[in-house]
């Protein structure tokens, strides 16, 4: 029976729990992401061209881990194991060093640290797995395991071959190493033992020296060295909060014992101060903007669209991406045309956001594309997104778009190298003999329901090159080859409403009568209402069938424009839903 | 006496794992190989032309068994999963076989049963390829955004690869436009684009890092060849934009907004600029030297406006007297080829080291020949003027960068014959005519293992007799650093257009 006696055990249990409960819920999103950026390949030769840099293995087996959040409820054990590993393992060292009870709640600040750490989402876990690693050798070369009675002589050779072979493994975590192992000859060095002065000394020299000389083998610059390459997912950061959770994971096994037993006024005081370092990295870690952001991406990954217009209800989009993610939410439930001002615009970026030279912003774009029927673009947007990686990864989700782009293209030799590639991974292996098999016989690639509809989307008549300032005429173009193709009619319609161009949504709105409308759609009804207003004076002899209900509003908004009227109280509903609210806004929010 | 028995017996052991051919069918045809070495000619120096069967899905290759006999004197035999000679076997064999034949006679265990196909032949050419090997950038596919790519180099006798400079050693950094003078790495020009951008002057251990720009020049120094004498290189400066197709053949088009030819001296750090060959209504690129290094070849298109009328851009390939003693150039512009008039763009000229042939790439428009499909490499006899393409070597899928060895009997250039999408390395022989044979595929050890994981597409890529030094190190902190050595604007005005 567990009793108050096994409490450490269930703070442990307690702290396994919460982690994996966060990232298998509430941010499955951040698993989704962190998956999305890597392509994991079970070949030998994979294995060898990532173990061919320091800290390669951290990193192979850091890819290893990630790939299984592709299932966010099986992926969240591994953070969570992680953390929990990292605060086993600092709560054994801090044992072994002659820790009390009293200190096991210190135990957990390395590894709160890091989690608040990961909530940066370029975090990689490799540096999670260097730590637990790093921690696992600073347990194994303790004063109280089989290494505290080898010779010195020993313990030099093995500090000279294994820290250098550490740091092969793991990056630049050596130096926690080094650095605890010459602190504990700290009582050596009291005795003045010239042996524990040699320890220390080699320990420290072998692990700045094997960083330094891996300038020598390898094509990095010796602070990319000293951070660790595949620490994180940029090259050039701040590595402060990186080293800052170094530090204190070197630092706490050895600090804790200095905690005696009785001691709560102390513990409460160290308790407070974690927990304020904690929130304090919890604030810098999660940014909540960026996290809707990811969290868009996820949905649209998943295609939850009512999830993403459920989101955007509760919480109205600002940013051009999520507002992009809410808008193609809306076009593939039919909703475009119909609500596309129940939400906040930020004009056109909000409905296909410019190319931008990240692994982000193109996914958005080229997930539009995508279902536009823009293949070529959507294609383009995929490969660049991940080019622009910034540690090198590919991608198993924008391979996967890849192939059915090149496969839409009839470009099946292209799609076989990749399919091939993405043959030797987990969770795409089974897609990829499918289609693998499907691209021997181009019949079967016709047929294939997502290939079939961007076959019939994709404009082909003639050739012409992609121009974002061409946006309308392109739609246009999709529109006109396949009336089937509602998502263009309505991208198009909208792209001029939000570009504020009312000239140009009146020349094109009669191309809708081929778009199989059963009625207007409550904000063409909208602008056509204001446009006969502005036009006529009054409602009388319109010829567009408009709901009473919109056309009240609209020419109640209209009255109240034309009056003079606190803008404040267009700014309330039903009027702020209005198009003409967009339409008559000189700036944007 | 340990060793000698333990290495029996690995012997023992591994001739016991050997499958050899029993109750052999013959076939007719010829085996179905990767890659496609049948009936190619190579020089004696080249690495092993290993290669993989080609099977069905549904066929489970075993075993294959290769005797390769020279007409000449020697054979070696190579058998496992695919086919791995033993490099000195290899070597030896060809150069008892120079000006000869290599017969290959391919047996292949398939579903349990042996079939041996009809031998077929490669030719090992009398002309040795005088060269180490050839240097290359890799970089993926892409459009305007890389990830990891770099300048490599590789010795054509074996299959080892080194890199040069990759861009790990400076973040966001792009290197491209690695030219050596002649192949000799000695004379070395290289481009590095991003926020570190210069231009690399490398002369005979020297390097200087030139600024990336001359405001005076208002572009990069892109697109070099080294004048022969050594101290001058020419360079085009080009105002580069691409766009993207719709349609499902065609993925991206390149052209260039404006673009001029210059020369640069490295001697005085001056660069040359001649109203002659910096029009404002035309668009001059791909400055190349003749081999005696008095006249200049260069690409030029009439200015039509971009992007509105880029397929009706098509260059013609002209020369232009070039004064080595003074750094002046000629007064009149001739055309060498009028590619224009044929419907057609000619890039990329390349004279043979020889001075008898000129290798140029033909599109329908454009200067941006690697993303046209239809591109084909061509060749003008200088003596007769007369250009046909280099018809054995060409293929349905977009053939374009070239380079000559040095002795000009060799070329390699680029292709995407294999998938359609990343180039790889054909090299080609070149006879007396300036007739390409049918090109072979840069060898590797395994190279349907290596080539259908290779992301990286090869580019730019040229012999070198020996390999690059270049400490990457010191490059990157040079690259770093910003510190650039100021270039100088001499400009000349010379007579008009014709």
């Amino acid at each position: 029976m567990i009793t108050l006696k096994h409490w450490k055990l269930l703070m442990t249990l307690a702290f396994a729990l919460v982690p994996y409960w966060f990232w298998a819920f509430p941010y499955r999103c951040a698993l989704s992401f962190q998956e999305q950026y890597q392509l994991f390949l079970t070949t030998g030769d994979y294995f060898i061209e990532r173990t061919g840099v320091p800290g390669g293995f951290a990193s192979w087996m850091a890819e290893l881990l990630t790939q299984f959040y592709y299932k966010p409820v099986f992926g969240a054990l591994v953070p969570a194991a992680m953390l929990v590993a990292l605060q086993a393992l600092t709560w054994l060292l801090a044992r072994v060093n002659g820790a009390k009870s009293a200190g096991y709640p210190l135990s957990f600040i390395a590894p709160l640290a890091l989690w608040a750490y990961m909530g940066d989402e370029n975090v990689m876990l490799a540096f999670a797995v260097a730590l637990v690693a790093t921690l696992g050798a600073m347990l194994c070369l303790s004063r109280n395991v089989p290494w505290h009675g080898w010779p010195s002589w020993a313990k030099v050779t093995a500090i000279a071959v294994g820290l250098p072979a550490f740091h092969w493994l793991f990056g630049p975590t050596v130096l926690m190493v080094a650095a605890y192992v010459a602190i504990n000859q700290r009582h050596g060095m009291k005795l003045r033992k010239p042996s524990s002065f040699v320890v220390a000394a080699v320990a420290l020299t072998a692990a700045v020296a094997c960083i330094n000389a891996c300038t020598l083998v390898v094509p990095f610059p010796l602070s990319r060295l000293y951070r660790g390459l595949e620490y994180y997912r940029y090259p050039v950061y701040d590595p402060s909060a990186q080293y800052a959770i170094m530090a204190t994971a070197t630092a706490l096994p050895l600090l804790m014992p200095l905690l005696r037993e009785g001691r709560r006024p102390l513990l409460a005081g160290l308790a407070c101060l974690a927990a304020s370092a904690y929130t304090a990295f919890y604030v810098m870690g999660f940014d909540g903007r960026k996290y809707d952001v990811i969290g868009y991406d996820f949905l649209i990954r998943t295609e939850q669209w009512d999830k993403i217009i459920d989101k955007a209800e509760h919480q109205q989009p600002e940013t051009p991406l999520e507002v992009a993610a809410l808008n193609l939410a809306l076009s593939q439930k039919g909703q475009l045309a119909e609500r596309l001002f129940d939400f906040y615009q930020n004009g056109t970026e909000g409905l296909l956001p410019s190319f931008s030279r990240n692994m982000t912003t193109p996914v958005f774009t080229g997930e539009a594309f995508f279902r536009l029927g823009m293949v070529n673009d959507a294609h383009r947007h995929f490969f660049e997104a991940q080019e622009a990686i910034p540690n090198f990864h590919k991608s198993g989700r924008l391979t996967k778009r890849i192939v059915e782009c090149e496969m839409a293209n009839g470009n099946f030799a292209v799609a076989a190298f990749y399919l091939r590639m993405m043959s030797n991974t987990l969770y795409y292996k089974p897609w990829a003999m499918r289609m693998m098999r499907m691209l021997k016989s181009p019949a079967d690639v016709a047929r294939h329901p997502l290939i079939r509809r961007m076959r019939a989307c994709r404009y082909t008549k003639a050739d012409y090159l992609f121009s974002d300032t061409e946006m309308d005429q392109m739609l246009g173009l999709l529109f006109t080859c396949n009336n089937g193709n509602r998502m263009a009619y309505e991208y198009l319609m909208c792209h001029t409403l939000l570009n504020r161009d009312v000239a140009k949504f009146m020349q094109y709105y009669p191309l809708g009568q081929h778009a199989g409308y059963s009625r207007i759609p409550r904000s063409f009804q909208q602008v056509l209402t204001g446009v006969w207003l502005q036009r006529h004076g009054d409602l009388h002899s319109m010829p567009y069938s408009v709901d009473a209900k919109t056309a009240g509003e609209t020419l109640e908004f209209m009255r109240l424009l034309t009056s003079g009227a606190d803008r404040r109280q267009l700014d309330l509903p039903p009027y702020c839903h209005n198009a003409w609210h967009y339409m008559t806004k000189t700036s944007e929010k | 006496m340990k060793h000698i028995l333990t290495a029996l017996l690995v012997a023992a052991a591994l001739t016991c794992c050997t499958e050899h051919p029993n109750n052999v069918v013959k076939s007719d045809s010829l085996p179905r190989i990767f890659p496609d070495y049948i009936g190619t000619t190579v020089p004696a120096e080249i690495a092993p032309l290993n290669f993989n069967i080609v099977a069905a899905d549904d066929i489970e290759i075993e075993a294959v068994e290769v005797t390769v006999e020279g007409s000449k004197h020697g054979s070696i035999v190579a058998n496992g999963d695919f086919v791995d000679f033993d490099i000195d076997e290899w070597h030896s064999l060809l150069a008892a076989n120079r000006d000869g034949t290599l017969t290959f006679k391919v047996s292949v265990k398939a579903n349990g049963q042996w079939t041996e196909y009809k031998p077929f032949v490669v030719n090992v050419s009398a002309t040795p390829l005088g060269q180490w090997g050839v240097t290359y950038r890799r970089i993926q596919p892409g459009y305007e955004v890389y990830s990891k790519m770099g300048i490599y180099q590789r010795d054509l006798s074996n299959f080892d690869e080194t890199a040069i400079i990759v861009n790990t050693q400076v973040p966001g950094m792009c290197v491209n436009c690695h030219t050596a003078s002649r192949t000799n790495p000695d004379h070395t020009t290289l481009h590095v684009r991003g926020d570190h951008g210069a231009t690399m002057v490398s002369i005979d251990g020297r390097t200087e890092w030139l600024k990336a720009k001359n405001d005076s020049l208002g572009g990069a120094m892109v697109y070099p060849y080294w004048h022969p004498s050594g101290r001058y290189c020419a360079y085009s400066t080009n105002k580069t934009s691409q766009s993207f197709h719709s349609s499902s053949t065609e993925r991206i088009e390149v052209f260039d907004q404006s673009s001029d030819v210059f020369v640069y001296d490295t001697k005085t750090h001056t660069i040359i600029l001649d109203s002659i060959i910096a029009t404002a209504d035309h668009y001059e690129t791909y400055p190349v030297f003749s081999p005696d290094g008095r006249t200049m070849y260069f690409c030029s298109s009439k200015a039509e406006p971009i992007p509105s009328r880029y397929r009706e851009i098509r260059y013609d390939i002209c020369r232009i007297a070039f004064n080595p003693d003074d750094g002046t150039f000629g007064t009149t512009v001739d055309t060498l080829l009028k590619a224009s008039a044929l419907g057609k763009s000619a890039t990329h000229p390349r004279p043979s080291y020889d001075g008898r042939h000129l290798m140029f790439t033909m599109t329908d428009y454009g200067c941006f020949p690697i993303w046209h499909r239809e591109a084909d490499n061509w060749m003008i006899n200088l003596t007769t003027l007369k250009a046909e393409p280099t018809r054995k070597a060409n293929s349905r899928e977009a053939d374009s960068w070239h380079n000559w060895s040095a002795n000009s009997r060799w070329v390699v250039f680029t292709s995407r014959r294999g998938d359609g999408l990343h180039t790889r390395l054909y090299f080609s022989h070149v006879d007396d005519y300036g007739r390409l044979s049918k090109p072979f595929l840069l060898p590797q050890r395994n190279p349907w293992k290596y080539y259908s994981s290779m992301l990286d597409s090869f580019n730019t890529p040229d012999f070198t007799s020996r390999p690059v030094e270049m400490d990457n190190r010191a490059a990157g902190m040079a690259i770093m650093s910003d510190r650039r050595t100021e270039t100088i604007v001499r400009k000349q005005k010379s007579a008009f257009f014709p």
